[in-house]
């Protein structure tokens, strides 16, 4: 199964400005790749400004309070997102257990978002929010920038 | 005042009182450890008097001498005074070294150490400052603000020196805004790691080792310093 290819193809037929002409390749592991047409968890959005990156990951299904989302900044500019999928708890009011019959969804268990930024970062200069979407949006310095003197 | 024993280095005539640089000096035979002094005989560079070593056991001819210096000059200050290629056991491979004689103020003669990172070329000056960023990933509170102020001019000799006075006039009047950030030399990796809801600041890890409370803040003042400064559009 090649996810990637269609994660690439998706990227491609959207619209998009020149700069996000820069397709970096994102690379899943775990249960984000077995999501079928692409994967619901890890598609990325990257974007630039004078001064830093914005990117934003999907991560849908991801319950932040249960489980540590951890993400690695390389100087360099690789990102590495790492979580868990958690089980999706089945809603046992009726009592009924249920065989799933269609799983889209990114089955539980780990996983893994890598990617390249366009360009060098200051990896301490971070500023996420995961925002109530699941979607994961984040900030990056870049590195070189200047603080201007008096 | 020469001791012209094989292998050992002529005394520096620089470290008596009154002593000043010759460029005729010493007419005994310099051996190749010389070089590292070139203000003695003139050889090697003019200027700031600059010897470059790489780190670790890379074969420097310099012979070593390490007991007194025999003339008994600041003896008793140190047990040694001329450097080994064992001195620098604790630098990681890789990593240069250093040697810059100051030539000019007050403390004319004395000889520096900076240590440079490979690949991002980031300049300590101690041994301390170097382990304390092989383990932070970045530089301590009080001892960058030097950095700080002059990342826009050349080096200056004598940052040793704490008298600032003397300095010349290209360090800017005033420092800029009172950020403790060193801008030029950020670590190669951070690990951020989600709070556990999703509005807490998630904490940042340096090779597996949480960062300080008041580094992380130090680095969240000079992302919003940064972000403010740079308002410009988003594009995507």
């Amino acid at each position: 199964m090649n996810t990637e290819n269609n994660q690439t193809a998706t990227t491609t037929t959207t619209t998009t400005t020149t700069l996000s002409k820069v397709i970096s390749h994102v690379f899943v592991t775990g249960t984000a790749k077995q999501g079928s047409l692409g994967p619901p968890i890890g598609l990325v959005d990257i974007g630039v400004s004078e001064a830093a990156y914005i990117f934003r990951v999907s991560l849908p299904g991801i319950e932040k309070n249960q489980n540590k989302i951890k993400c690695e900044i390389q100087r360099e500019g690789r990102v590495c997102i790492q979580g868990v999928v958690p089980e999706i708890a089945i809603p046992s009011e009726t009592g009924y257990l249920y065989r799933m019959q269609v799983q889209q969804l990114c089955p539980p268990g780990p996983f893994s978002i890598t990617f390249n930024l366009p360009g060098q970062v200051d990896p301490r200069l971070f500023s996420p929010t995961f925002r109530s979407d699941g979607i994961l949006e984040v900030v990056v310095v870049k590195l070189g920038v200047r603080v201007p003197t008096s | 005042m020469s001791d012209s024993v094989p292998g050992d280095f002529p005394p520096d005539p620089l470290l008596a009182s009154g002593a000043f640089i010759s460029s005729s000096a010493g007419d005994e035979t310099l051996s190749s450890s010389a070089k590292r002094r070139p203000i003695q005989g003139g050889i090697g560079v003019s200027g700031s008097g600059e010897s470059v070593r790489i780190g670790m056991a890379n074969g420097t001819t310099d012979q070593v001498n390490p007991s007194l210096d025999s003339s008994g000059q600041q003896a008793e200050s140190k047990s040694r005074k001329r450097a080994a290629p064992g001195d620098n056991y604790w630098l990681p491979s890789g990593w240069r070294v250093e040697d810059k004689v100051r030539t000019s103020g007050a403390t004319a003669g004395s000889v520096d150490k900076y240590y440079y990172e490979p690949n991002t070329g980031r300049k300590f000056r101690s041994r301390n400052e170097v382990l304390y960023y092989l383990e932070h990933g970045t530089s301590k509170k009080g001892a960058k603000k030097a950095e700080n102020t002059d990342f826009n001019s050349d080096h200056f000799e004598g940052q040793g020196s704490s008298n600032r006075a003397s300095r010349k006039a290209k360090e800017p009047p005033a420092p800029p805004p009172p950020l403790d950030f060193d801008f030029k030399n950020p670590p190669g990796k951070v690990s951020w790691s989600m709070g556990n809801t999703r509005e807490e600041a998630w904490t940042p890890i340096i090779g597996d080792v949480k960062v300080q409370d008041s580094v992380r803040q130090n680095w969240s003042t000079a992302f919003t310093f940064i972000t403010n400064r740079n308002p410009s559009k988003l594009s995507l």
